[in-house]
Formats: structure tokens, sequence, C-alpha cells
């Protein structure tokens, strides 16, 4: 008797282990080329073929890329009703069942085959006789197209997006190229996603799916397709090398102005671009009555082409705003105490400082020399100053624009890093960088875990687009929607606050992208 | 019999319209009784003012617009899409090119104007919507409106399109002419070439241009009198009224039918009317007419009709109305109250205002306070 249940217990176990095993093998299964020129047919309406597939609908003739299958019966082929018009659910299952199927007039139809379907695909009659509603175009293609069309069909309801399987979500991490970045930056954020990713999988994943990470830097991303999204710091090369490959990308933010949803519908930055937090300086310039209609003002920067381009930003901006060109000069660590000399920099004019972080300094102590106490103004993400060491004249002078501050991060959202950190031996250097990392992390995470299990790139670009005010304790909370691709538009202005010898938020402005 | 009757009344009401369209909405002219000018509101009692004056949009190149400018004197074509819907969009925006193509001829010459509306607003950047209408290679002509969420929805409400989720439009195209507030609903998916079929009907004649559509206005004032006709009737003091001309053309009238011999309901109608008379005073037979039309034409002749009018001392203004047995009861058939028995006649008055379209069933026993006040709502062209 025990026998006979442990034999049957073991061919139950042998028969699940099986069946898992064929669905796997089925859905990881590479798309043979006649299902990847269906594909193509079922979402862009582009055939393999030279004769171009025309979309006939009440008389007109369109080209299909206008209304492909997708459209309509979206990704998973199971339809997307709206105003008043349901399509089909045309998985194969549901097409070929052996009892036929039923239309929402109650018509009945007998199952389809592959001639049915191409028939009804193409004069819009079903194997019933009956006339498919008006809103179903007929499509015109070679023969060579309907079947590669059907082919696609046919494996329509497994057909997952590249990165995505049924056990695993395929993750790439844009790291920031090794030769313009500290040596061990990379392999601290390389810890930091080990660490998150081990976490999250070792209690079960996202709805049964690890995150795989891989990392790379942006020269390897060509070749690379196989990831289901990518995260990523700065836009810099990233989104022209992924154009056209729809893969949903987070990035922290662009180094021009951002992009809105309309050009480049994949990518979600976190913070205003550079030049956007750039720009806020001198709308806070205008808040802070510093600057007025014809103010002189003075731009020093460092002469590489971001800074450069985001300098002649600023110089157009200010001009939009006082009427009054600033005097724009590039620095180096060699001539920066003998062009500040030269500028003529009077005082209280505001400086707009974009060079590198080491040079804040030394800028303050040249201008404190020729005492001159004019105004500093710093976009904190492409340069800086040491707010403690600089000289008293400037304590209340010197003002630097981040896209987050402290203030924004909760007490659960530092928890869960010092977590990670204890558990998983982070090191303690690059914070922001980590941070911006693990906020992104979680975000991806917030997105996949409202998406479900049904997973799929049109469907995180879809939930992404709703996400209002979300708030991961990181960052700060982040709204995008179809046009809107920067999360947090706010510029946190910080000064010194001398009573309290510390940082201080002054205030925050709305920067513009556009 | 019976049947008889109802099938009349059922020709009242029905007046052929385009297979795919219904009135939309008829403006300050919407109608509330069987026999408006166009004869086929009987449901919807609401009146709708005329549009608001001004709506600033914003068209596919970012250039303000005034919604009422666009309109003003044109025939036009109006459908309403949101740049990420799917489903019924890109087909409805095909449809719309094609349409344009279909008459062009019209679009070149600025007397159609072609108009999509986006009904997602917030999203719908000029951008967005200039992008969107490239997909169709339709060329100039076709303008694409968004603007701020309140003007949108407001122009939305006002064409009766609106609706609370973008998801649940219908694929509705509007065709009318701008001005007159008045639109034919179509279905944005039926073919381009019927649609082009009733977008002609708002032109005249091959000949276009500014006078051929104050033509069209006043022949569309007409319209009562195509369907009334000026039928030859005869009063109480033996002069020939034409129904239309003489008896209704912008006047108030208070229509309700009789006969002399009639002891039941008629006196009592009769003497409502009289107090209603008294009430009038001087605006009876400038601008309000009382119409008694006598079912029994065969008694009724003049001699007994002015007899009955003096007895409850009808003035001019008030007529009793007989006349040649198929001019009465054409008469009776084109106001719903012809009979096949003399006594088979209702008490309903039919309270209508020419000038205004509006029109109103009393019941004609009711206290003569009421009736009054339902006149007087008919004269001031309200609806409650």
């Amino acid at each position: 008797m025990k026998k006979k249940l442990l034999s049957y217990l073991f061919f139950l176990f042998f028969v699940c282990t099986a069946a898992k095993k064929t669905t796997v093998s089925r859905i990881d299964q590479e798309l043979t080329y006649q299902q990847k020129i269906g594909k193509r047919i079922y979402t862009k309406g582009i055939g393999g073929t030279n004769i171009k597939i025309m979309a006939e609908m009440s008389g007109v003739q369109v080209p299909a890329t206008i209304m492909p299958c997708v459209n309509c019966h979206r990704a998973d082929g199971r339809g997307n009703p709206e105003g008043g018009i349901v399509p089909s659910n045309i998985t194969w299952a549901e097409l070929t069942k052996s009892y036929g199927g039923e239309r929402l007039d109650s018509q009945k139809r007998p199952p389809y085959t592959k001639q049915s379907l191409r028939k009804v695909i193409t004069t819009g009659i079903d194997p019933a006789g009956n006339h498919l509603n008006t809103a179903m175009p007929k499509y015109n293609m070679s023969m060579e197209d309907i079947n590669n069309l059907i082919e696609y069909i046919k494996i329509l309801d497994s057909d997952k997006d590249a990165g995505l399987t049924n056990s695993r979500i395929e993750l790439g991490i844009v790291l920031p190229e090794k030769r313009t970045t500290a040596y061990n930056k990379n392999s601290t954020v390389k810890k930091l996603v080990n660490a998150y990713c081990m976490a999250i999988n070792s209690t079960g994943g996202i709805y049964n799916r690890n995150i795989i990470p891989h990392f790379f830097e942006v020269d390897e991303l060509q070749n690379k397709q196989d990831f289901f999204m990518i995260l990523g710091f700065n836009d810099k090369r990233i989104t022209e090398n992924i154009k056209h490959k729809n893969i949903p990308t987070l990035l922290s933010f662009s180094s021009k102005k951002a992009s809105k949803g309309l050009q480049n519908p994949y990518t979600f930055y976190t913070y205003p671009s550079l030049t956007a937090q750039s720009l806020s300086l001198v709308d806070f310039s205008k808040q802070k009555k510093i600057a007025k209609k014809g103010t002189k003002a003075t731009i020093l920067y460092y002469n590489d082409p971001i800074r450069k381009e985001i300098a002649e930003e600023i110089a157009k901006y200010y001009f939009k705003h006082f009427k009054k060109h600033p005097n724009a000069i590039s620095i180096t660590s060699e001539n920066i105490i003998e062009n500040v000399k030269n500028a003529q920099i009077q005082s209280n004019e505001p400086i707009y400082f974009i060079g590198p972080s080491g040079l804040g300094n030394q800028l303050l102590l040249t201008l404190d020399n020729l005492n001159k106490s004019a105004y500093v103004l710093i976009p904190g993400s492409l340069s800086g100053i040491d707010i403690f060491t600089m000289p008293e004249t400037f304590k209340d002078k010197v003002f630097i624009g981040y896209p987050t501050w402290i203030s924004e991060q909760t007490n659960e959202g530092l928890q869960a890093y010092e977590e990670l950190a204890k558990n998983y031996n982070l090191d303690h250097k690059w914070r922001r960088d980590q941070l911006d990392m693990l906020s992104m992390l979680f975000t991806t995470e917030e997105c996949l875990k409202r998406i479900g299990r049904n997973l799929s790139r049109d469907k995180f670009i879809k939930t992404m687009e709703n996400f209002f005010e979300y708030s991961n304790g990181i960052s700060p909370s982040i709204t995008y929607n179809l046009n809107k691709r920067v999360g947090n538009s706010n510029v946190y202005i910080i000064g010194f606050d001398t009573a309290e010898k510390k940082m201080e938020l002054i205030t925050t402005v709305h920067s513009k992208e556009q | 019999m019976k049947n008889f009757k109802i099938s009349i009344l059922l020709m009242i009401i029905i007046v052929s319209q385009p297979v795919l369209s219904q009135i939309a909405k008829d403006g300050k002219k919407a109608a509330c009784c069987v026999m408006s000018d166009k004869g086929a509101e009987k449901e919807n009692c609401t009146q709708k003012g005329s549009m608001s004056p001004d709506i600033p949009l914003l068209n596919q190149y970012g250039e303000s617009v005034n919604f009422q400018d666009l309109i003003k004197e044109k025939v036009v074509a109006l459908n309403f899409i949101f740049t990420s819907c799917k489903t019924i969009c890109p087909p409805m925006g095909a449809n719309f090119a094609q349409l344009k193509k279909i008459m062009s001829k019209r679009v070149e010459n600025s007397e159609l104007v072609m108009l999509t509306i986006s009904i997602d607003p917030t999203t719908d950047t000029p951008e967005r919507l200039l992008e969107w209408s490239n997909k169709f290679e339709a060329g100039s002509g076709w303008t694409l409106l968004t603007g701020e969420k309140k003007n949108v929805n407001t122009v939305l409400k006002e064409l009766e399109v609106y609706t609370a989720l973008k998801e649940e439009h219908a694929p509705i195209i509007l065709l009318g002419k701008g001005g007159e507030n008045k639109w034919i609903r179509a279905n944005g998916l039926a073919e381009p070439k019927e649609l082009a079929k009733t977008l002609n009907t708002f032109f005249d004649s091959p000949t276009l241009g500014q006078n051929n559509i104050k033509e069209k206005k006043e022949e569309a004032f007409n319209r009562d009198e195509n369907y009334f006709t000026n039928v030859e009737l005869i009063n109480q003091h033996g002069d020939t009224m034409r129904l239309y001309t003489d008896l209704m053309k912008d006047k108030v009238v208070i229509i309700n039918p009789f006969f002399s011999e009639c002891k039941g309901v008629c006196p009592l109608m009769s003497s409502n009317l009289e107090k209603i008379q008294e009430y009038l005073g001087d605006r009876l037979g400038n601008d309000v007419h009382i119409i008694s039309m006598t079912v029994d034409y065969k008694t009724d002749q003049e001699e007994v009709l002015k007899t009955y009018a003096e007895a409850y001392n009808a003035r001019d203004g008030w007529y009793f109305v007989t006349g040649k047995k198929e001019n009465i009861e054409f008469a009776l058939k084109k106001l719903g109250k012809n009979v096949t028995t003399r006594e088979g006649h209702d008490s309903i008055f039919l309270i209508g205002n020419l000038n205004t379209k509006l029109w109103k069933k009393v019941n004609g026993l009711a206290s003569v306070n009421d009736i009054i006040a339902q006149v007087d709502s008919v004269v001031n062209d309200q609806i409650d």
C-alpha cells in the first residue's frame, strides 16, 4: 500500500515537473523567421515582402502601419475595448476551439482553420459566412505575409518580450564609462544592484520572477537586446543607442533638455535634466532679486561639451529674462585666477559657476582676494563647492541647486538602504549614486508589482505613465504621464545657515524642460 | 380605424432622415412637440441655448483660435479623438482624411471646414495632434483642436459629445452648418462616401457663395410652410384663409378641434378660449391667433360658425375654420387632429410659436389659469 502511494506520488511529481518543463521550454524558444515577420506585421503592419500591406475600411485604403493588429487586439491578443467596439480575442486557442465561437451579437461560427483565418483577415467574412463588425479592417497582403502572420498568431499567447520569461526578468544596468569615473564607483553601484536583486529574489522575486541584473558600459549597449528593461544614470548616449529598440529605460537625468513622451516614449527620468537644473538658478536669481532687468552677470564654465552647452543655454535664458548678455568665460585650473581677475566682475552680480567641483573654492578665494563679493550660483549635479571652508564674505551669497534634498527622504527609505548595506556589506562611498540607483530599482519594483504576472514592455510603459506622486522614500515623489517624462521637476536651492553652521534648504524652484 | 389614426400620427412624427443619422441638437429651435419644422424631436424636450460665443482653443500649430470663428457660416465636419487612442481613433482619422479628399473642392473653396477636437486636452498638445494627423497624409484644410481642458470640455458639452472617461467616447462625427448649431450625428466609421452625401445636403447647388448660404437660411425658415402648406380654409366671416401664411406665419397659435353640435367638451374648451381671449387683449390678432378647427365640415358651414363664434364673443384673431372636405381634412391631418367620426376628436390645445418653433400640447379642459401660463411660456419660448 505504502509503496503504491509512494510510486503514485513519484509519478505525480514526475508529471508535474515534466509539464512545467515543456511550458518553460516552449516560452523560452526563439521565434522562427516566419514568426518574427508575423510579429512585425502584427505589431507594426510591416510585412516581409515587397507588397505593402494595406488596411481597407469602409471603402478607405490606408497603410496597415496606421492600423496594425496590435492597436485593437493588444499585444496579448485579448482585445482592447473602446468606444463601444469590442475587438475579438484572437489567441489561437480561442480561434480554434473545437466547438467554435460566439460573437457579441450571438451569431455562432465554427472553429477557424488556417484557410478560414486567411479568408476572414482579407475579406472580413468568418467561416459561418457572417460579416465581421465594420470596425475590423480588411487586410490586403501577400500570401507569404498572411501565412507569416498566422504563424505568429499561433504563438501569440505565449510570446513574450525579450528578456522576459516565466521565471526571469533580465535587467540591463548601464554603468558610467570607466575612463570618466572614479575607479571604485562602478563596483560600488554593482554591489548595490546585486545586493538588491539577491534580497528580492530570496523572497520569491516579483510574481515568481527573479530579477537578473547584467552590467555593461554604454558602448556595449548596441549589441545587447535581451533585456526587458534598462536602468542607468546619465542618459549620455544611452538613448541614442537604444532608440528603436523599444526597451523601457529608467534614468536619473538627461544632460540636454529631457524629451517629452512623444519623442521618446520609452525613457523615464527621475530628475530634471542638467540643463533644466542649471536654468532654474536663473529663475532663482529673479526670485531672490539677485538679478533684474539689465543686471550684469558672468558665466564661468569648464570647456567640455556638456558644460559648454549648458553655459550657452544659461546665457540665452538670462538674456531672455534680463535683457543683458552675460559675460561667458571658460576656465581651467591653470587660468582661473587670471581669467577671473580679467573678467571685471562687480560686487553683487550673479556668477553662474559651471566648472569642476575642485575649482569652486579656488574661485571664491580669488574673488575674495579681489574684494568682489558676488553671488555664486552653482548647479550641484555639475560642479560644487565645499561650503564649510569657504570665505566668510560668501556665507550668504553662495547657492547650490540640487535635484533632490534630504528632506525628501523618509526613514523607511533610508532604512531599506541601511539594511541592504549591512546585510550585503556595501561600500559607504558614492552614497548619492547608490541612492539614485536604489530609487530607480524601487520604482521598477513598484511598477512591476502594479502590473502583476501578466507583464509586457507595453504594460510597463503604460503603468509608468500612471505614476502619480509616487514616493519611494529616497527620491522626491515622481509623477509621469503621456507627455511628462521627468518624474520630479523641483530643483532644491541650498544655502549656508551661518547660525547653525550647516547647509540649509532656501527654496525650491520648479524647473522647465522646454 | 384606430390603426389608421396611429399610422397617420406616426407619419407626422417621423420625417425621413438620412439613414445613419439623427438630429443631435436643434439649438434654440429645439422643439418639443410633434409639429416642429423638423417634426422629429418628439422625445427630446430640453431646450439648448446657443453656443457660448468665445471659446479660445489651440490648433495643431499652437495658434490660438476661436471655435465659433472657425465654423461661422461654413459647412462643418467635426470629429473627436485622442492621440493615445488605439482602437477607434486611427480608423476615424483615416475616414476623415478620405472624406476630406472626396470633398476637396469644398475644402479648397473654404466652404467646408474639417475639424477634429481632442477629448484628452491635458495630454494632447498641439505637437501631438500635428504628429497624429500627419500619419494620414491629409495635408492642409484640416484643423485639429486642443486647449485648456475647461474650454475643450465646454465645447464638447455643448456639442453633447462629452464623456467623463475618454475611453468611453463613441465614434461620432457631427455634420452641420456653423452658427445654426444644428448637427447631424453620424457614425464616424461609416463610409466616407455616405458621409459626403450627407454633407452635400448642406450645400445647395454647384454654384456656391455667400448668397447661397443666405438663401438656404430663408428656405429653412419656410420649412414650416412646406409642411403645413397654404391649403385654403374658410373662417366664420366667410373669408378664405391660407393655413400657413394667413393663420400661422409669425404668430403664436392656439389650435383646438371642435364641432358646433358637440355638447360635451367643446363648450368647455370654447369658454376656456373665451377667457384666454380676454387675457390676451390686444395681442389677439396681432401676435396670437386662436384657431378652432371643425371636425364636422358638413354641419359647420360659415353661417353656423358665425353664430357659434358670436356665442363666445370671438373677436378678430379667433378664427373658427372650415373648408372644402379635402382641405379641412388635410389641415386636420397635418395637425394630427383628423378623425373618422366627429365625436372622436380630442380636447387638446396645440400651442405653437412659429418664430421659435416651440410647441406644446395642453389639456383644453384644464383650469384656465394653467392654460394661460402655458400660453405665456410658449409666447416667451420657455420650456418649463
